[in-house]
């Protein structure tokens, strides 16, 4: 079936991108009225407006954000509750909208990638892959191999991040101690490879810069780290019981609210757009439960196969001469919150149009509907679980809203 | 058991400020300065450090920098600093470096400085992003808030106008700059002692 990925406003009309991830079809169909699909205005409006407050509820509305010191960023949830159980919640979009995203328009490509990677920071290495994706008309197979690699590493930083966040949250002072080292370690290693904490110039036109290709064997000791600690941490019921039932996201809701990403596979449906990328083979991780836990499963195991992917790869500076595709393309990359889709129309070598959907834009309306009916204390676990950030969400829909 | 591993893996955690590990910096600031810049941080052939994004487009040598943020008026609170962390619009690395501060490899508070949820209760705002619309009042009331004598020091180059052409100094008034995109948490931590006037030497 098809999944809605992104819907664009483009000239009076809608930009549609369907995406089927079984097989990797995609299909970007122009419409003059919203498909009629559950996510449609969260992927193009500022809120999600199909949340209502029931009839003779005694709730109250509550906003949590922007600058609130829990969410750590600018971005809000409005909440509705009467004390305790969350009877209604959803995100409020629009805070960080920056404008940064007309400034990868009219320039030089290398400019372009430059302004990209400063759109979503922790996601740029999947940013910049999804972009050339789109844009290179015959890939070198060696640069997209390191190009690969470096995603990967990406990943690990952000699950590392997300596995500490959740052991805090559980008070487990000691663990989140552990992951937090574990993820400044990764981007130790990526500032040596890349010359970047997190990667930025790394992924050029044509080609990747690594200044040194022998970093990367660091990792092999925080993978011994990293199983040593999980085995650990699992071992933790408390932490255990905390993750349990906690904002449960069922295989129904995933398929309605198309739901990408660790969200997608915490509850059995395997949306990976590795399964289908040329330059992967890849089989996605999934789990049943839909629970924190189980998304927290699926990144653990996620883990174990970007250590072996990395380690398949030989990371050096790599140069290329590909073509440049111009007209309307689609590039998709999997960030380790979901995946990110870039649909570019260059010009004369130069991009003149585009749309960018960061997963969060879908998956915080996901998180809201696991959330609902949970009682507070679980908010930060739930939010957590899913690891995104409204950088990614707040992302420019390709033209005035 | 977590003691054992604990006590197993010894002191993780930076020298700094007495001294700074080539691990602990990025590899990515221009040791010269460009003829020009795609992102105007040249002006008249002189680098202006604090709006170069780092991104290595420009044909001169890389390396790693230390000292580069500048700090007017340091508060004389020597013994302990709190400070209120905002963010207006960065693009989630600023965010994930000051998160960072609390891990074991940098431990702030073995410096005495302590990040507090609340802007009544700091004496340094710090501020990270170039100012959306949304985020224009919220800082606003956040700087009002907070109680006399106070310090705002600025992280990354966004926040000087570097990508969007916004600056926190257009509304509140700036005390420090701390360069970088993203600045990394031991050049956050230099901003910060130079705030509450220490010695980072």
């Amino acid at each position: 079936m098809m999944a809605l990925s992104a819907v664009f406003r483009r000239n009076g009309n809608y930009l549609t991108v369907w995406l089927d991830y079984d097989t990797g079809e995609a299909l970007i169909r122009k419409e003059e009225r919203l498909p009629d699909r559950k996510i449609a205005p969260a992927l193009i409006g500022e809120t999600t407006p199909y949340i209502r407050i029931p009839a003779g509820s005694n709730a109250v509305p509550l906003t949590f954000g922007p600058a609130a010191g829990g969410l750590g960023q600018a971005g809000a949830f409005e909440i509705l509750t009467y004390g305790e159980r969350i009877v209604s919640i959803r995100p409020v979009y629009g805070y960080k909208r920056r404008g940064i995203e007309e400034r990868l328009i009219n320039r030089p490509l290398e400019e372009t990638i430059a302004v990209l990677e400063r759109a979503v920071g922790n996601f740029a290495l999947a940013y910049t892959y999804a972009f050339l994706r789109a844009v290179e008309a015959n890939p070198d197979e060696d640069v997209w191999e390191v190009r690969k690699g470096l995603l990967e590493i990406e990943r690990l930083y952000n699950h590392f991040n997300v596995i500490h966040k959740l052991a805090g949250d559980a008070s487990q002072k000691v663990a989140t101690m552990h992951f937090h080292w574990l993820e400044e370690e990764t981007l130790r290693v990526l500032n040596r490879l890349t010359g970047h904490r997190y990667g930025f110039g790394a992924n050029v036109p044509g080609g990747v810069r690594i200044l040194d290709g022998r970093a990367v064997e660091r990792l092999g000791k925080l993978k011994e780290e990293f199983r040593e600690l999980r085995e650990e941490l699992l071992e933790s019921k408390i932490f255990i019981d905390r993750l349990h039932n906690t904002c449960r996201l069922s295989r129904e809701d995933v398929i309605e609210l198309d739901a990408v990403g660790v969200a997608a596979r915490g509850s059995g449906v395997g949306r990976d757009v590795r399964a289908f990328d040329r330059f992967y083979s890849y089989k996605p991780v999934t789990c049943e439960d839909g629970d924190a836990l189980a998304r927290l499963m699926v990144r653990m195991e996620e883990i174990e196969r970007s250590f072996e992917i990395i380690e398949g790869i030989d990371f050096r500076a790599l140069s290329s001469d590909p073509e440049v595709r111009e007209g309307l393309n689609l590039g998709l990359a999997e960030a380790p919150h979901g995946d990110v889709l870039t649909l570019v129309e260059l010009r004369d070598g130069r991009v003149s149009w585009i749309g960018l959907r960061g997963a969060s834009r879908i998956n915080y309306v996901a998180f809201c509907r696991g959330i609902t009916g949970n009682i507070f204390t679980d908010f930060p676990f739930g939010l957590h679980s899913f690891g995104l950030n409204f950088a990614d969400a707040d992302l420019w829909q390709g033209g005035e809203e | 058991m977590w003691i054992i591993r604990g006590l197993r893996k010894g002191v993780l955690t930076s020298e700094y400020p007495k001294r700074v590990s080539e691990e602990e910096l990025p590899f990515s600031f221009p040791l010269e300065a460009p003829a020009e810049c795609p992102f105007g941080a040249v002006e008249d052939g002189r680098l202006d450090y604090r709006k170069c994004i780092n991104c290595r487009l420009c044909n001169v040598p890389f390396g790693q920098k230390t000292g580069l943020s500048e700090v007017k008026n340091p508060l004389p609170f020597r013994k302990s600093l709190h400070v209120f962390f905002l963010d207006v619009g960065t693009c989630h690395a600023c965010n994930r470096e000051v998160a960072l501060l609390h891990s074991p490899n940098y431990d702030v508070h073995r410096l005495k400085i302590f990040f507090t949820p609340t802007p009544k209760h700091a004496d340094v705002l710090l501020v990270a992003g170039c100012p959306t619309d949304g985020m224009i009042p919220v800082l606003k009331e956040a700087y009002e808030l907070m109680p006399e004598p106070k310090r705002v020091l600025v992280l990354g180059a966004c926040a000087n106008g570097a990508l969007c052409g916004r600056k926190v100094e257009d509304f509140v008034p700036v005390d420090g700059y701390v360069p970088g995109c993203p600045p990394s948490p031991v050049q956050i931590i230099e901003g910060l002692l130079k705030v509450a006037g220490r010695d980072v030497e």
